[in-house]
This record gives C-alpha cells, sequence and structure tokens, in this order.
C-alpha cells in the first residue's frame, strides 16, 4: 500500500514536471521567476482550502460547505470591521466565524452521525444564507489600505504573501498529520473507525477537531481571496470547492479515507495552477481550460491505476483470444 | 463410480505479486459428495475457492474439469451458471431486496427484459422447498436472520441447478440448532445428487457431515482421504506437518486481590444479573452458545455497551465506564472478536496498530510522537509475542491471522492493563498459533493481569482458564472449577439439558 502510494506521488511529481516542461516550450514567459511566483499566488487560495479538505477525506469524510465557509468569514470580516473599526480583530473574528462553521459541521457529523455529504450539503446553503442575510447580498469593499497586505502584498521584494501563508500553512498541516497522536488518529479513523474505537480513540473527538480545522482553513482562505480582490461578498470561495476536492484527489488522497498526504495535495493544487496559468499564457479559451484540466485529472487517475488496468486486459485477452 | 467426478481441478497455482499462494494444487470432488478442504489459515483454502468461483483467475498451466470436460471459469456468474455456487461467511446478498428477488437475481430463465413476478416466486418457493425450509419470499432479505439468510443463498444455489455448493465456514455464525438445521440441508443436498465443498476449521463439524477430506498446507496439496481412513490426530498432523495439542496450562499463582468485581450487571435483551470476581492472575473462561450474551457483557466492560443496572468495581472502587476510551485510562482492555473488523488498521503499519492506545504517552515536549521511543516499544513487544515477519514497517493487513492476532494482543500489553478480556482469541487462527496465544495470556496472568477469556471452543476454555463461567440466554447458569470440568458438562449446561 505504501508503494502503491508512493508510485502515485511519483506519477504525479513526472506528470507536473512534465507540464512544466511543455508550457516553457509553448510559451517563453512561463518558465520566468514573475510568472512562477504569480503562479504560487493563484493557487495559494485554494490551495489553503485543499489542506482543510484533505484531511477532511482522509477521515473518509466530505466538505461540501468549506466555499461558503469562505465566502462568510468575508463577510464577518468586513462587517467587524465598520462596526470596530479594528483590522487585527475583524481579522480574528472572521477567523473564530470560520471555526464555529466547522464546530456545527463537526457536532452534527461527529456527535449526532449525520453522513458527512449531508451535512455539509446543508451548510453549504446555510452558511452561504447567513452571508447573504448579514450582508443583504450587497459586496462591501470599506477596507482600510493595510487590509489589502495578505492578498496583494509581497515579502522580500517579489515574494507574494499569500504564497508564504500557503506554505507555512501547508508545512504545519504536514507536522500535524504525521507527527501528533491526532494526526495518527485521522488516519486511523479514515481506515477502520471501528477498530479506532475498539482501542478506546475518542472517534468523535477528532472529527469535531478535523472539521473544525477544515473550518479555520477555509476561513483564511476566504480573508486572503476577499483581500486580494478587496471586497467581501457571500460568493467568493464557492468558485474553489469544487476544484480543491479535485486537487486533492489528484494528489493522491483515497476518496475512501485513510491515505493521502500534504504533500501529494500541494502537487495536485500545483498541477492545476500550471495548467490555468500556462493555458493563459498559449491563449487557449477559458472554455477549452476546463476542458483540458479535466481531462488531466482522469489521466492521471488512469496512470496510477494502470496495474489493476493491465491485469484487466490480460485476462479479458486470455479469456476471448486463447 | 471412480470416474464420476464433477469437478477435478489439477495444476492449479496463483501468485500474487510474486508469492506463491496456491502451487499445484489438485482437488476432485465426486458427484453429490460432501467434501471437507481444511488447512490452517494461509493454507490457501479460500484462494482455492476463489478460483473455483471464478473471482481469481489461475496462473498458466491450470486444469479445470467439470463433468469431465476442460473449462474456463470467466467470472462469477460464469461459474454459477457452470453450476459452482458459494455461500459465503458473509452470505454477500441483497439486504434490500426480497428472498425472491435474491434467489432469482441473473437467472436466465426469469429474470429477462421484463419481470415476471409470478414466475420468480414460483422458482424462489420450489428453490426454497428442496432446500426443505419454510421462508417468505416476499420478506426482505435484511429482516431474516444470518441462518435464514443462509438458507436463502443455498436455495439460490439450488435455482441455478448447481452440482456444487461451497460453503465457507458456514457455522461460524449459527447456534449450535441452527447447525443441526443446516446438516439436514447439506444431506438432503446429498440426496439430491448436490456435492458441498464445506471448509471449516471446527473438527467435530467435518467428521459429522464430510465422506471425503482434502488437506492443503502452505497453498500446496498435502493428500486426500476417506474421512473414517484418517483420525483427527492424524488429520492435525497432516495439516500443521507436526504433533499438536492443547497444552493446559495451570496458575502459577493467584493473588487474593479481587481486580475487577461485577455485581449484578443487567442489560435488558443482552445479559441480566451477572455477578463474578476476577482476582489478579486468574484466567476466567467465558463459554456459552453464540447469543448467549457473552461479548454484550464484554463489551458492557469496556465501555460500548451500557447496562442498564449494575456496578463493576475495579481494584475496590466503583466505575463508571462511559466509553471505550474510559475503560483504556482505567486499564482495562480487550481483544474483539473480529480481528479484521473491530481489532486492526489494516492498512496501517505494525508499528502504529500497537501503539494507538498510548499515542499521548510517547509524546516529547513538542507534543508529538516520539518515533524512536515509539519502535523501541513496538520492537520490543513484537520479539515478545513472536510476530512474524519481524518488520514493524509490515502493514497488519498482510500478516496471517496469528501474527495479527498478536499485535492486537501487542496494543493492549503496551496499555499495561489490570484486566484484559480477549472475545474468541484464537478464532480464525491456526492451531500453532492458538497453542502460542494460549501461552502468552497465560503468561500475562502470572505477571498480575486479570483475564477473561471468551470461547466456544471447550478444549480451549478447558485448557486456558482457571474458572470457569457459562452463559445460557443472558444468564451465568454455572461456575465451574476447572479440575472439575468436562466438555459434557459444560456443552449440557451451556444447553440446558
Amino acid at each position: 500500500m505504501i508503494g502503491i502510494k508512493r508510485s502515485h506521488e511519483l506519477i504525479l511529481l513526472l506528470f507536473f514536471i512534465g507540464l512544466i516542461i511543455i508550457m516553457s516550450l509553448l510559451a517563453p514567459s512561463f518558465l520566468t521567476i514573475n510568472n512562477l511566483l504569480s503562479v504560487t499566488q493563484q493557487m495559494s487560495e485554494f490551495g489553503i482550502l485543499a489542506l482543510g479538505v484533505t484531511v477532511i477525506i482522509i477521515t473518509s469524510g466530505i466538505d461540501l460547505s468549506v466555499g461558503s465557509i469562505a465566502g462568510l468569514t468575508t463577510i464577518v470580516i468586513a462587517m467587524s470591521y465598520g462596526w470596530s473599526g479594528s483590522l487585527v480583530a475583524a481579522i480574528l473574528l472572521g477567523i473564530l466565524a470560520g471555526a464555529l462553521c466547522g464546530a456545527f459541521n463537526g457536532v452534527l457529523i461527529a456527535k449526532i452521525g449525520v453522513p458527512p455529504m449531508l451535512v455539509t450539503l446543508g451548510t453549504m446553503t446555510f452558511f452561504n444564507g447567513i452571508a447573504l442575510v448579514l450582508s443583504k447580498g450587497n459586496a462591501i469593499s470599506d477596507f482600510p489600505e493595510e487590509f489589502y497586505f495578505a492578498g496583494q502584498g509581497y515579502l522580500f521584494g517579489n515574494i507574494p504573501v499569500q504564497t508564504v501563508i500557503f506554505l507555512v500553512l501547508a508545512i504545519l498541516t504536514s507536522l500535524l498529520l504525521s507527527k501528533t497522536p491526532w494526526g495518527r488518529r485521522v488516519y486511523a479513523v479514515g481506515n477502520n473507525s471501528v477498530a479506532a474505537v475498539f482501542s478506546g480513540v475518542q472517534v468523535d473527538k477528532v472529527l469535531l477537531y478535523v472539521y473544525i480545522f477544515a473550518g479555520i482553513m477555509a476561513a483564511i482562505s476566504g480573508w486572503i481571496i476577499s483581500s486580494r480582490v478587496s471586497t467581501a461578498r457571500a460568493d467568493l470561495g464557492a468558485v474553489y470547492l469544487m476544484q480543491s476536492i479535485a486537487a486533492t484527489v489528484l494528489g493522491g488522497t483515497n476518496i475512501a479515507g485513510g491515505s493521502g498526504t500534504i504533500f501529494g495535495t500541494v502537487i495536485g493544487v500545483s498541477v492545476f495552477a500550471v495548467l490555468a496559468n500556462g493555458l493563459n499564457l498559449i491563449g487557449v479559451s477559458p472554455f477549452a481550460q476546463n476542458l483540458l484540466m479535466g481531462l488531466a485529472l482522469i489521466v492521471v487517475l488512469l496512470i496510477s491505476n494502470m496495474s489493476i488496468i493491465k491485469r484487466k486486459i490480460t485476462i479479458f485477452i486470455k479469456l476471448n483470444f486463447n | 463410480m471412480t470416474s464420476d467426478y464433477i469437478i477435478q481441478l489439477k495444476h492449479i497455482s496463483k501468485t500474487f505479486g510474486g508469492i506463491k499462494a496456491l502451487d499445484d494444487v489438485s482437488l476432485d470432488i465426486r458427484r453429490g459428495e460432501v467434501h471437507a478442504l481444511v488447512g490452517e489459515n494461509g493454507a490457501g483454502k479460500s484462494t482455492l475457492i476463489k478460483v473455483l468461483s471464478g473471482v481469481h483467475f489461475p496462473d498458466d498451466g491450470a486444469e479445470i474439469y467439470i463433468n469431465n470436460e476442460k473449462v474456463i471459469i470467466r467470472n462469477p456468474m460464469d461459474a454459477i451458471r457452470k453450476g459452482i455456487s458459494v455461500i459465503y461467511q458473509d452470505i454477500s446478498l441483497f439486504p434490500n431486496l426480497t428472498v425472491a428477488e435474491n434467489i432469482c437475481i441473473g437467472n436466465d430463465e426469469v429474470w429477462k427484459r421484463k419481470l415476471n413476478w409470478s414466475q420468480i416466486q414460483q422458482l424462489a418457493e420450489s428453490a426454497i422447498a428442496k432446500v426443505g425450509a419454510a421462508i417468505d419470499p416476499y420478506m426482505m432479505l435484511k429482516d431474516l436472520n444470518l441462518a435464514s439468510q443462509q438458507i436463502v443463498a443455498i436455495a439460490r444455489a439450488i435455482s441455478f441447478d448447481a452440482s456444487l455448493i461451497i460453503m465457507d465456514e458456514p457455522t461460524s455464525t449459527l447456534s449450535s440448532g441452527e447447525v443441526e438445521n443446516l446438516y439436514q440441508i447439506i444431506d438432503n443436498l446429498r440426496k439430491n445428487n448436490i456435492a458441498v465443498l464445506f471448509i471449516s476449521h471446527k473438527f467435530d463439524e467435518i467428521y459429522h457431515v464430510a465422506a471425503r477430506v482434502t488437506i492443503l498446507r502452505d497453498g500446496k496439496f498435502i493428500a486426500a482421504h476417506d474421512i473414517q481412513d484418517v483420525d483427527r490426530p492424524e488429520l492435525i498432523r497432516l495439516m500443521v506437518g507436526r504433533d499438536v495439542e492443547y497444552i493446559s496450562m495451570n496458575a502459577e499463582k493467584i493473588w487474593d486481590e479481587e481486580v475487577l468485581k461485577v455485581n449484578h450487571l443487567s442489560k435488558k435483551g443482552n445479559f441480566r444479573d451477572i455477578s463474578f470476581t476476577l482476582r489478579k492472575g486468574e484466567i476466567i473462561g467465558i463459554t456459552g452458545l453464540v447469543g448467549s450474551g457473552r461479548s454484550e457483557l464484554a463489551k458492557a466492560i469496556f465501555g460500548l455497551n451500557k447496562p442498564d443496572s449494575g456496578e463493576i468495581i475495579l481494584n475496590g472502587s466503583t466505575i463508571t465506564i462511559a466509553s471505550s476510551n474510559d475503560a483504556v485510562q482505567y486499564g482495562i482492555g480487550y481483544v474483539p472478536e473480529n480481528r479484521q473488523l473491530e481489532g486492526l488498521i489494516g492498512k496501517s503499519s505494525v508499528c502504529q496498530n500497537i501503539t494507538l492506545s498510548i499515542l499521548k504517552s510517547l509524546c516529547n515536549s513538542y507534543k508529538c510522537v516520539d518515533v524512536t521511543k515509539e519502535r523501541q516499544l513496538a520492537q520490543e513487544y513484537v520479539e515478545k509475542l513472536d510476530v512474524r515477519p519481524k518488520d514493524l514497517d509490515k502493514l497488519v493487513g498482510q500478516l496471517s491471522g496469528g501474527n495479527q492476532q498478536k499485535v492486537v494482543l501487542a496494543k493492549w500489553l503496551v496499555t499495561n492493563p489490570k484486566v484484559l478480556i480477549t472475545d474468541e482469541p484464537t478464532s480464525g487462527v491456526d492451531i500453532g498459533a492458538k497453542i502460542e496465544i494460549h501461552k502468552v495470556l497465560r503468561q500475562l496472568a502470572n505477571n498480575g493481569i486479570g483475564v477473561i477469556v471468551i470461547s466456544s471452543e471447550l478444549p480451549e476454555i478447558l485448557a486456558v482458564s482457571d474458572k470457569i463461567l457459562i452463559m445460557r440466554q443472558g444468564s451465568i447458569v454455572s461456575v465451574i472449577d476447572k479440575d472439575l470440568a468436562t466438555q459434557e458438562a459444560i456443552l449440557a449446561k451451556a444447553l440446558g439439558a
């Protein structure tokens, strides 16, 4: 199993490198420091979302509400800034709101036992509804200049701030998963939650924290999005939902739970970002971009399941042509 | 007569990733014969069944003959159409379809583009009648108990004109009355010239139903005999390649100290008024028929089945155990009955399985798991229990049954338990490993742990326990000292005879 996981990451990595080579051949401006940095800027928002989604999918759960949580966060930050005048307090409140949303999901899933798909299908609309009611459906753009730092600022000259935030969070998540007891339990629950219970693991607690974690990631993502576009709006973040799930699966996280790594997810996210950026530079129409991205996902998943496919073909030939 | 074989398998090999699960195995089954297939875990029985039923495709060189005609079995449905049906342990039917639908689904005679419900019902009824049972064909499968579901599976096989029905440990989920009933059904099948391939770990059953027996060991064919030509010690010898029998081990010392005391514990529908005392160093055996409330009682003590009334006293103080985590904190360990489902994280390593319950105590000052410490501890117990292979990074799901069980035991030993409850600790484990596990349990008791062994296997109960509790219909009906107990006496109490 470890062998299989490794080989998927390797295939994905090769695919990624091949992609970079092709893009740099087709679009001369692709392989420049500035463009690559802007790729990392574009991928950070849904990358951070994908970090939370990865942890959830490892527990064999799913969270469809992360996009809505990000949107709600932007509204909470904007409104609490208008009300308090303190940017720091506003951002902290926004992240708290994300954590609460995650806790709400977590309680319904872990304590009451409603399937994650149903809970988050409901809360996806519910959280979005709260954001719409709070904002009366309007976009809010009353932010001070400093607010734009997270989404539009640069560190050390030309490194986008959100790239740094994404990297730090990715490393943090990776450490949480691989080093802490909680991380170990996350994998155990995803593999076999019954056996986890029989080993004294408090599965409900583990799951609750998983959903809170994803809520916080979604909130941070929302904060960066609204900082970049200088606006708070209920539907910001919604577009990233499916993309973050797709990137996670592309990165080798088993949709049935139990295995997956943050490293894989980061590569999965990078593949999507490079594709989008490269295709833009080449001048492929946005409509064809979707088509190519979907195709890429299918191709990589097919290649990494090649051994199974090969076996089926061999048996088919044996049965029908011998 | 001699050539009247319904099935002949020759030169069957099957390789999984370089490992030979089957190595040139042959199997002959005569028409209408009950044929037992025996072997330790990992001997290749399951793989052979899967080849026979079209789940696995054998390596090159395999020959399969049905009615003396060479065939290729393409897939499971092909096997069924060729007259080979399997009754799996977990039944593998559709819980949300009716009995009639379950019997007829995929049957070309009635399962056509336009379904003819009266035909379906007729076919189902006649198949059930042929089994000699009475089941309402309109019932949902999930509303039947396991024994009846098994009958439905047999009826399905009959409706497909099976000439061979493979039964994979068919009695493992049945009560003794239901087992008797199954014997009747098998007898019936035999009379109708339907052969049965019977896979079981239980010798009593094999000698009761089978006419011939094929023995596998390490993926190889060892021998095939008429059952009357081979006695039990000989059969065991053929299976394991050496002489073994259970070794009865006495306690070195039983302290006066009571580690666990259960007072009038009751739970409606599970067990009632259970009282017993477990002393330090003692092994209590709990036996009784399946459904007598043994496992429910064990789960209650482990915090997974909240009792209605009564008290549990650990080391002199009354405790409330609300969750499995509470139980672990109090020093109670539980080796569950179903290893795969409840005992192990199959896709995780030996090391990570062993330390799952004590991760917190392995943390360094950064709240991270100290991997060096973790591996040392796991290594120590892998050595102590002789888990093979001694590879901490091996995925637990790839170990044999006996070694998996040792990993589950290790998981609890690292918690330093005061009480260890083991539910069918040696089920599905080969005989060599059974004795090793018995030794481990006795050693634990000698080190001062109170041990409870729940088992249906009476020789095992007699070999390991110091005191035997017999349960029937949720109550303890008898407490027998080990020295005074015999299999017959225990069985009589358990049955209520």
